[in-house]
């Protein structure tokens, strides 16, 4: 095998290992050289293994998911007509989402010919974010879904976005209310315009929240068995 | 046990071949290009008398052992220049220096070529620097595409990652001037980190050649290289402009490179390139924040010696690229809307601005490499090199957290590699090999979201050899890899909740290949791979939303390496007037990992989102790649290529996702070729691509069916020219002439929108 240590050996090694060194000092010269430069080999490498084994990844540390929210709130407040405006009763129906969008109690019942004021509040780990939303009135909007024609109206109470707004109920029965709140949307569009948009997708933005859960609309003084 | 040590025996064998004693001298030379004093490598020595060959190395250097005293007259020869002869009366140890001077005659078509390198048995196609000047400003996986058998998966227009036989990501190896990058490449929306200008030559292999760089070279190989430094005394450089219509686009890059006179055989080399580009448009309307930002530059030294040589090189990179808004999706109803809807409902207008959602991507690069070539012809290479690369990726978040970055990740990666070249020995060329790597990859805090991956680092060592011996008619090659690689992951999902393990994970590979030159015209080369890769990180442990195409993407921890068997054969014919090469491979993969749709719906406040699991079957890859050109008259070149994929679960007797569909292309060119005047070396080139409908596919593994076929019509003129003794130039293209609009089937926002209209680009270039 033609090979030898030196020639494998980098930068201070690339010696010719074929020359033939006759003078005794030009002999100690090259020991010293190669001295030197065997340090410099080991330290090269030492200081690889010292990189190498510092190379360690870090410990990871747990992220709060601060832009998802983990649950919601919707209120619904009973109202009096009173001077031209209203005025909010103590009667108050609530309906809960857990972060699966899962919402309890299964089902509301609201009363025809009342109003109400509905109330959205957001929560991560049990704060209200609603701040946050209001902060982004112009790029935050909520619709409602799924109500059949003439049963029920809205309107909003805050710059457009349906966290505070007045349902109207006009008429009775059963049906899945979608609530969706759309980030990021162009609330100019001609698609942004209804409470009830069923083209709100065309206003662009993205889904922030898209719920549903049943209301039973029930007559006033009537009986609603479950 | 035994087997073990055959195995090591295998590895080391070829270095204990001896060499025939025939003389005590030697003769060392360097061969340039007198133009431009560059090295070339590749060169071929003859001593035709004494039926002696050499080839130059990549440092442009050769050796010839053993010679007896006597006259010897060596013939020098290289593709594109003129031969040199010279006469040498060896009496001692002597060193030889030839400059080529180029040849007059342009090759007929220099766009694209099979090159021979060290890879006689897998085909190299290759694009030379005329190619590249012809589409400087494209990125990195846009450039190759007009090679067979490559395609793009795409995500917008912005973020583009090459594919070779339908392998991406972690299945093919990128290396960039010498070093194998690394980066965040497991992501399919994350594109190269390499700034194609620092290019002179970009090389594809199709083959699976992991023995020389190891696993996840399952796929194939790129090779991205500058020239090298100049070796004689000389100051030059070149400039480029390049502007675009389609996003108005600017681009520029310089470079500079010398000699510093004080210090012989010391060289240099600094470039650097600028992009600034604002929203792209389809053919009808513009795609929302799609404009990108570039700093790239490098800095290159080389010292060479009679020791040899040592070479340092510096590279930055650093991108800022819009994703169009139209694909932030927030549900699955959102997705299924705008699918319905086949283009984006808010058309946007045009902007420079870069807003949520966007990625910024630096990486640095520095390398370090000592190259000497000994005594007794023999070479030996020592090369270190790290990398740095960090990714934020910006997200549209409430409350001012849309300039926090919801990823944020840093890679640090060290490589020592060192090989040993035994070359000439009995027309035996052999070579030794070990490298090292090491990887930590880690999430910075402060995202206020659960980072997708975990925070790992993983080590890596491998020792390789290879040997090819060579005959006049017939090559044969063989390499054989021992590779052992440990993963040590660690992170929190989003309930808070640690996970994570250790893998460890070896594997041997190997190839084996022939090359026959049945005739003048006619050579043949057959080449069979093994290759391995361990499951990625993303691959065992991701957990979450995958905002672009709402989706859970869930990881296998489990998951063990996935092996694959590609055989590639090569038949090419250089008749004088028809030129042919045909590609025919088999990839067979064993472990083959991919995201199946698992039927279930994850609910969320957000609404219901599909959810995929990583996992494993046995897939078969088949294809052709097929190019034949005809010289229709010494200035007329007419081409077409076709590559044709087909893929499937062998297992559960299905198609795989995201599969390149059937495409041919066809090209005519005219080159004028008279002289150095203006207009001496012009050139005009229309081209069609027709890209077929993917219809092998499985309805639920994808939330839409593939697009109709379409074809784009490309048009391309140029010339180059001396202008005050120094080269000149100006190229002008239109692509998708016609502009029509059109989706491409691995765009992965082609649910969202179309790809891109027309666009006219102009470049100027000038070298001195």
């Amino acid at each position: 095998m033609p090979t030898t240590l030196a020639a494998i050996l980098p930068y201070g090694y690339f010696m010719n290992s074929n020359q033939s060194i006759h003078n005794n000092q030009l002999n100690k010269k090259t020991i010293l050289m190669k001295k030197v430069t065997l340090m410099h080999t080991v330290s090269l490498v030492l200081i690889l293994i010292i990189g190498f084994s510092a190379c360690q990844k870090d410990n990871p540390i747990p992220e709060d998911n601060q832009e998802e929210f983990n649950s919601a709130k919707i209120t619904f407040v009973e109202l009096t007509a009173q001077n031209g405006g209203y005025l909010e009763g103590e009667e108050s129906t609530v309906i809960a989402f857990d972060k699966e969008g899962k919402p309890s109690p299964h089902h509301i019942h609201l009363t025809e010919g009342k109003s109400y004021r509905m109330k959205i509040e957001l929560f991560y780990n049990g704060e209200s974010i609603n701040q946050e939303i209001i902060d982004e009135a112009d790029q935050h909007q909520f619709f409602f879904l799924g109500a059949p024609d003439g049963v029920l109206d809205y309107a909003y109470e805050d710059e457009k976005i349906g966290l505070e707004g007045i349902m109207r109920i006009i008429e009775h029965g059963e049906f899945d209310l979608q609530v969706i709140l759309r980030h990021g949307l162009n609330k100019g569009s001609a698609d942004a315009q209804q409470w009830n948009s069923k083209t709100y997708a065309k206003a662009g933005g993205t889904d922030d929240m898209n719920v549903s859960f049943e209301i039973h609309i029930v007559e006033e003084g009537g009986t609603h068995d479950h | 046990m035994l087997g073990k040590y055959a195995f090591l025996l295998g590895l080391i064998m070829p270095f204990f071949v001896s060499a025939q004693e025939t003389g005590p001298f030697s003769i060392r030379g360097s061969v340039s290009a007198c133009s431009t004093g560059l090295p070339l490598s590749g060169a071929n020595i003859v001593l035709q008398k004494e039926q002696k060959h050499a080839t130059t190395d990549d440092e442009g250097m050769f050796f010839l052992p053993k010679m007896a005293k006597g006259s010897y007259r060596i013939s020098v020869s290289s593709i594109g220049f003129e031969t040199a002869v010279k006469t040498v009366a060896l009496h001692t140890d002597t060193s030889v220096c030839f400059c080529l001077k180029p040849q007059e005659l342009v090759l007929d078509d220099v766009a694209v070529y099979a090159h021979h390198l060290s890879h006689t048995t897998v085909r190299v196609d290759r694009l030379d620097k005329d190619a590249l000047k012809e589409s400087k400003g494209a990125v990195l996986g846009e450039l190759l595409k007009i090679i067979p058998g490559m395609n793009r998966l795409q995500t917008g227009s912005t973020i583009v990652k090459p594919v070779i036989h339908g392998m991406h990501g972690n299945r093919i190896l990128l290396i960039n001037n010498g070093v194998k990058q690394e980066g965040q490449q497991w992501g399919a929306e994350h594109a190269p980190e390499i700034d194609p200008f620092i290019a002179t030559s970009i090389q594809v292999i199709k083959g699976a050649d992991a023995v020389q760089y190891g696993a996840d070279a399952i796929g194939g190989v790129i090779i991205v290289e500058p020239d090298p430094l100049p070796l004689e005394s000389k100051f030059g450089g070149s400039f480029t402009l390049v502007g675009s219509s389609n996003g108005r686009a600017g681009i520029g890059s310089a470079m500079l490179e010398g000699t510093v006179q004080p210090i012989p055989g010391l060289s240099w080399r600094t470039q650097g390139s600028f992009k600034k580009a604002g929203s792209v448009r389809t053919a009808d309307y513009y795609l929302m924040n799609t404009g990108a930002r570039e700093l790239n530059y490098s800095a290159a030294f080389s010292y060479r010696h009679r020791f040899g040589t040592i070479d340092a090189y510096y590279s930055h990179f650093d991108t800022d690229l819009g994703i169009f808004s139209g694909a932030h999706i927030g549900s699955l109803e959102d997705l299924k809307t705008r699918i319905q809807n086949g283009r984006p409902f808010i058309e946007g207008k045009f902007d420079y601005n870069i807003d949520a959602p966007r990625q910024k991507v630096v990486h640095d690069l520095i390398k370090i490499k000592g190259h000497r070539l000994l005594n007794n012809g023999n070479q030996f290479t020592f090369q270190y090199d790290f990398q740095r690369n960090s990714r934020q990726e910006y997200d549209i978040r409430r409350g001012g957290r849309s300039d926090v970055p919801a990823v944020d990740l840093q890679l640090d990666a060290h490589t020592v590699r060192i090989t040993y070249q035994q070359l000439r020995q009995k027309r035996f060329h052999a070579r030794l090999g070990i490298d090292a790597n090491s990887i930590v990859n880690n999430s910075i805090p402060g995202t206020f979201s659960t980072p997708l991956i975990p925070n790992y680092d993983r080590y890596q060592v491998g020792l390789f050899s290879t040997g090819k011996f060579i005959r006049n008619r017939y090559e044969i090659e063989g390499g054989i890899r021992y590779d052992f690689q440990t993963l040590d992951a660690a992170g929190f999902d989003k309930n808070k909740e640690w996970y994570g393990g250790t893998h460890t994970f070896n594997h041997v590979s190997g190839s084996i290949g022939v090359f026959w030159k049945a005739g003048q015209t006619v050579t043949f080369r057959s080449n069979l791979g093994l290759a391995w890769r361990p499951p990625s990180v993303n691959e065992l442990y991701s957990n979450g939303l995958h905002h672009g195409s709402a989706m859970i993407e869930i990881g296998d921890n489990s998951l063990r390496t996935e092996q694959g068997y590609k055989w590639i054969n090569t038949l090419s014919i250089e008749g004088k007037a028809v030129q042919l090469v045909l590609d025919l491979h088999e990839h067979v993969l064993k472990n083959y990992i991919y995201l199946k749709p698992s039927g279930n719906f994850e609910e969320s406040l957000r609404g219901a989102f599909p959810v995929f699991h990583y996992e494993q079957t046995d897939a078969l890859f088949l294809g052709i790649d097929a190019t034949i050109s005809y010289l229709i008259s010494p200035q007329f070149n007419y081409e077409v290529k076709g590559s044709f994929l087909r893929a499937s679960d062998v297992s559960r007797k299905r198609y795989l996702p995201m599969i390149p569909s059937d495409r041919i292309g066809n090209t005519l060119r005219w080159e004028a070729n008279s002289g150095n005047h203006i207009f001496g070396k012009a050139f005009l080139q229309v081209q069609h691509d027709i890209i077929f409908r993917q219809t092998r596919y499985e309805n639920e593994s994808d939330f839409a069916p593939p697009p109709e076929t379409y074809g784009v019509m490309n048009f391309r003129a140029g010339t180059s020219f001396l202008f005050n003794g120094k080269q000149a130039g100006a190229n002008f293209t239109i692509d998708n002439l016609l502009n029509v609009s059109y989706k491409e089937y691995m765009n992965r926002f082609r649910y969202y929108a179309h790809d891109l209209g027309r666009n006219f680009t102009l470049r100027l270039f000038y070298e001195f």
